[in-house]
């Protein structure tokens, strides 16, 4: 038993990495511009660049086997050594970034350009920029004549510095331009002023990528949001019970009304009332759940208004919702329950106990139901997580202010934090409840018992 | 077997009072006697930090307890700028470098534990001091506060926002000893009521920066009580600090309203602040305000209503069934139910005069519009293509089918209701010809062969349109757009994407035609200008790419130019640039529509200010006569 309970969580923890890895990709796949939708539509290129930088949207995706460029900053002064870089002199660049600056924020280097795999003084310097080329080409035949590349550097003494690194084409021909250019001497020390180089890389910065920290973030639930920085277990906290208050009741009532029923048309098996039940099963099935919502939510304004939405009036308000989603999900419950016990009303048990001349109730409400809890209770135990995440329709219908928008809007708003989180919480709560589901079989049920 | 039936009935009925366990018990009866306002807001409030302000509704609902320097008169058209927590106008050098302004003397904040207590034990209060202005600047300039608009503003415009910006990124997040160890050079309070900015170059348009209630002042008290600390007590580690404002409580401002409870996705409830300093009604208005009714309150007290109760909702269907149930008094028609409102010819269906609402209709700061990639081949390539699409795109039968009749054809880059839209004239091109489109077709097709984009025997080649919405109303856009330009021939591929993911494509310019617009930030042409200035295409607002030198001449020198008459010739000659060379395909300019009951007084919609709340008086006893609440 032990060690099936230790191969099973072995299994789990495997399985909960490959959700994370996958939603990961998945979600960069599909995202668009995270840091347009945090820092603003209407902020600088710059501004989104720090943006990205102070998120660790910088760092390369899964695995860091990268080198950046460096410029160390040899004054030491109170202020960052700042790089701006400026192309036809006063004009910026029409094609972008001569390279994409991202300031580090250990004060007196700085690192030029993004990360590149394996960059070597060999590298092309297109590897820095993205494929843009390094000075400004012609574009038109218009243009006067290939502007310059210039990249200006302010000092920490506050000293600026202008480099030309037009022509460069490799990264160690750019490297030299900036240590041997003839303004970065400082005349009265004939020190230099800046000195470029490639970074150094060693074993330990290899899980230094965008998705390690978030990981560990997820899997130690210290999430935060990126919107307003709010903990994703406090959220969880504020809002999970008005979740909970309508799915809980919504199963409990759902569970209830379907075993009576199903019990009921299992009861007259092949009658008309079975044939009829069915239909409406069937029927309710079809029935897409936004039509009962509407319906619902329209009857409840005509009857009572002031209870129609929200819980601002009462917390009874909730049952006008719970009752529609047990209504809605009534004939998918009936549909299933009523094909387990009639499963079960199928074996040699049943007909040995009929022949034998129990009554077919007592077939039927002592042996039999005992018997059909096994599937409908693993059948509940996997719906658990979905109870958490609450239902984002009901909830936004009716005002409830719980957790069912938190997946959606989240994906919506670039959260990323907060989506990895809920992935991670509701992978957990899955396995977790597949593996009690298993354990429970294995000790109930003396037939699914492992060798 | 029996005692099964009895526990799984008892669990299902303690299972199904889980509300009762789990949830806490509305108050009942909290407003009796109080004159309570109800209405619902459509999305979420994503801050209550003025610093990190940066959508409507945040705006909406800030604006009650934040006030800025300068505020919009609410009555007076065009726009103009008026003092709210300043003593009279911006005293302006010659050079039109340095402002200095003065702040009203005894502003209170509204009362909150981060002031300590008074005598009688209530929470205390302070006077609002040019040093708190200063600190919010400070907060808006810090390197680790992302700021959502309002540090666009001002960044290259007032001396040291850059360097202070750079220094703050020295400290830890979670350390503010930035803002008392760190200074930005230019704005300085020289004494307790007086504050002075100076400028890196003439910006005329500062004003209506200042109008914005983002840079409203901040007491370094709610730093040093809520943020530093939990509520008060016990001090957080630098370490998990974080310097944003996002507790309700340390909500404070001079404003009418207080913030009262915020339930995150549920409501919000603001009340009056009882020390919130005179200010009254205003006794002048535009044309028409006086037989409108909206002088009656002239000179008297506000704010009128105690209590602002505002619910989250977030589906139209209960919204507007709110509405109809007089559970709210006023609402804006979601698109399902709009005919069984207006009528064709937009006016109120008689059913619902009859109940007393009415039907307030005002035109919106907004052009909505196609953007050309003028970097693409095709479409830069050929000023005639462009010109063409524009002729041959109907944008009447546009707004009927896509908006209900809720706009009018935009006419040129400028807004109608700002100055220089009138001074531009209409574009050539902003109308449907499609006899003129044929031609310019011809014209186009002439053009691409010369530039070598085409051979002489190919048609134009198919375009790409990519909208930023993958709803029902995205699917119907590209269709009618595909219908249009199918009118002179020209193939049109459609592409729908979620916004972050257009945003990115035409980031990285790899969109050809794209559905675009622009809000106004402020009541002054350059906000729409801008977006063709060449050097913004690196800053990311000139995202149509358009770049053309004399343009950029004329708007360098409107941009300094601080007397507006002077200035207007400058944008009319600008946008008369831009209709010729067409680099976006016009389309609306939007209107809003909203019905309010008759117990609602005093509402009249601002192009581009917020916070006018207080003037809105509500007659609570007709409400309850009339069957609301």
């Amino acid at each position: 038993m032990l060690r099936f309970i230790l191969r099973r969580l072995g299994q789990a923890v495997l399985t909960i990495f490959g959700v994370m890895l996958i939603s990961f990709l998945l979600f960069r796949g599909i995202a668009g511009d995270i840091a347009a939708i945090h820092a603003g539509d209407k902020s600088s290129e710059q501004y989104k660049a720090e943006w990205r930088h102070r998120h660790g949207y910088d760092l390369p995706l899964l695995l860091n086997v990268h080198r950046r460029l460096v410029v160390e900053d040899k004054t030491s002064g109170p202020s960052r050594l700042e790089v701006l870089d400026v192309r036809d002199r006063n004009r910026f660049s029409r094609t972008g970034d001569v390279l994409e600056l991202i300031l580090s924020d250990d004060s007196d280097h700085v690192r030029l350009g993004r990360y590149v795999r394996f960059l070597s003084a060999e590298s092309p310097v297109e590897e820095l920029t993205g494929g843009k080329p390094l000075a400004g080409l012609r574009e038109k035949k218009s243009d006067p004549q290939p502007g310059q590349a210039l990249l200006k550097f302010t000092l920490s003494d506050g000293k600026v510095l202008e480099i030309d690194v037009t022509g460069s084409k490799t990264v160690g021909q750019l490297i030299r331009r900036i240590n041997e250019s003839p303004q970065n001497i400082d005349p009265a020390t004939h020190q230099k002023l800046v000195e470029s180089r490639i970074s150094d890389w060693t074993f330990g910065d290899l899980f230094d990528a965008q998705f390690w920290p978030y990981l560990l973030h997820s899997v130690t639930f210290q999430a935060r949001s990126l919107k307003n920085n709010q903990k994703l277990t406090d959220i969880i906290a504020e809002r999970a019970p008005y979740s909970l208050s309508l799915t809980i009741p919504a199963m409990a009532v759902g569970w209830l009304v379907g075993m009576v029923i199903s019990c009921f048309v299992a009861y007259y098996r092949d009658s008309v009332i079975d044939r009829l039940g069915v239909l409406l099963s069937v029927l309710g099935m079809c029935i897409p759940f936004l039509a009962f919502m509407i319906i619902g939510q329209w009857v409840m304004f005509r009857l009572a208004p002031d209870h129609a939405y929200g819980l601002t009036t009462s917390r009874a308000n909730i049952y006008a919702p719970v009752a529609i989603m047990v209504f809605a999900g009534l004939g998918r419950t009936v549909r299933f329950y009523r094909t387990v016990i009639l499963d079960e009303t199928g074996r040699d048990y049943v007909r040995t106990a009929l022949a034998k001349g129990v009554s077919v109730q007592s077939v039927l409400f002592k042996h039999v139901l005992k018997n059909c809890m096994l599937p409908i209770l693993t059948n509940l135990i996997l719906s658990i997580p979905f109870l958490i995440m609450g239902s984002l329709l009901v909830e936004s219908y009716f005002g409830i202010s719980g957790l069912g928008d938190l997946f959606l809007t989240s994906i919506q708003d670039g959260d990323e934090p907060i989506m990895n989180g809920l992935v991670f919480l509701t992978a957990l709560i899955y396995t977790i409840g597949l593996l009690v589901t298993d354990l429970s079989y294995a000790v109930f049920d003396p037939r699914i018992r492992l060798q | 077997m029996k005692w099964f039936y009895i526990i799984s009935l008892g669990t299902v009925l303690f299972l199904s009072l889980a509300p009762f366990m789990l949830l806490e018990a509305p108050k009942p009866d909290r407003f009796a006697g109080k004159i309570v306002a109800y209405n619902v807001y459509l999305s979420k409030v994503k801050s209550i930090d003025p610093a990190t302000c940066g959508d409507v509704t945040s705006t909406v609902i800030q604006t009650n307890f934040y006030e800025g320097l300068y505020t919009y008169h609410y009555l007076k058209r065009p726009v103009e700028v008026v003092p709210q927590l300043a003593d009279g106008m911006p005293e302006i050098s010659d050079d039109g470098l340095t402002w200095t302004i003065r702040i009203k003397k005894g502003l209170k904040y509204a009362r909150n534990r981060c002031f300590g207590r008074d005598e009688t034990g209530r929470p205390g209060t302070r006077t609002v001091t040019a040093e708190d202005f200063v600190l919010a600047f400070k907060r808006i300039a810090d390197y680790h506060l992302t700021t959502k608009l309002s540090l666009a503003f001002i960044e290259d415009k007032i001396v040291g926002i850059k360097d202070y910006r750079g220094r703050t990124r020295r400290y830890q997040p979670g350390n503010f000893r930035r803002y008392t160890e760190q200074d930005i050079v230019g704005i300085k309070a020289v004494d307790e009521h007086t504050l002075r900015i100076r400028l890196n170059r003439p910006f005329p348009q500062f004003q209506f920066v200042l109008a914005m209630h983002v840079y409203a002042p901040i007491p370094h008290e709610v730093i040093g009580y809520y943020v530093e600390r939990e509520n008060g007590g016990v001090e957080i580690p630098i370490a998990a600090r974080t310097p944003e404002i996002t507790d309700y409580r340390s909500a404070v401002g001079t404003g009418p309203y207080i913030l009262t409870e915020w339930v995150k996705a549920g409501r919000i409830v603001l009340e009056r602040n009882p020390d919130f300093r005179e200010d009254f009604y205003p006794s002048e208005g535009g044309p028409g305000d006086e037989e409108a009714g909206l002088l009656a309150d002239a000179g008297k007290r506000v704010p009128f209503v105690d209590v602002r109760y505002l619910l989250f909702v977030q589906e139209n269907n209960p919204a507007w069934m709110m509405f109809e149930n007089k559970k709210r008094d006023t609402a804006n028609i979601p698109r399902d139910v709009y005919t069984q409102v207006i009528t064709p010819d937009k006016r109120l269906l008689q059913k619902w005069e009859t109940q007393g609402v009415r039907l307030i209709k005002d035109a919106y700061p907004a052009v909505y519009w196609l953007a050309f990639n003028m970097e693409d081949p095709v479409l830069g390539g050929s000023k005639s293509l462009r010109q063409a699409l524009s002729l041959a795109y109907d944008v009447e039968q546009h707004i009927e089918i896509l908006f209900n009749g809720r706009g009018i054809r935009a006419l040129n880059t400028i807004p109608s209701g700002f100055k220089g839209h009138a001074e531009a004239g209409p574009s050539p091109y902003a109308r449907l010809d499609l006899a003129a489109a044929r031609k310019k077709l011809t014209q186009a097709k002439a053009e691409l062969v010369a530039a070598g984009v085409i051979k002489p025997a190919d048609p134009i080649p198919e375009l790409t349109l990519h909208l930023g919405g993958v709803d029902e109303n995205s699917r119907r856009m590209g269709a009618f757009a595909q219908r249009q330009f199918g009118k002179i021939g020209v193939r049109l591929r459609v592409e729908l994407n979620d916004w972050p993911t257009l945003q990115k494509l035409v980031h990285n310019k790899q969109c050809q035609i794209y559905a675009m617009g622009w809000h106004a930030d402020f009541p002054d042409a350059e906000n729409f200008l801008q977006l063709y200035y060449s050097p913004n295409i690196k800053r990311g607002t000139n995202n149509t790419n358009y770049s053309d030198p004399a343009f950029d001449a004329l708007y360098e020198q409107a941009e300094t130019t601080v007397d507006e008459q002077k200035r207007i010739p400058l944008y009319a000659k600008m946008t008369r640039i831009l209709n010729e060379d067409c680099p976006v395909l016009l389309l609306t300019e939007p209107i809003i529509y909203v019905l309010a009951y008759d117990w609602v007084y005093n509402i009249k919609l601002h192009p581009v200010g917020y916070g006018y709340g207080k003037y809105r008086r509500i007659d609570a006893n007709m409400r309850r006569l009339k069957g609301g609440r």
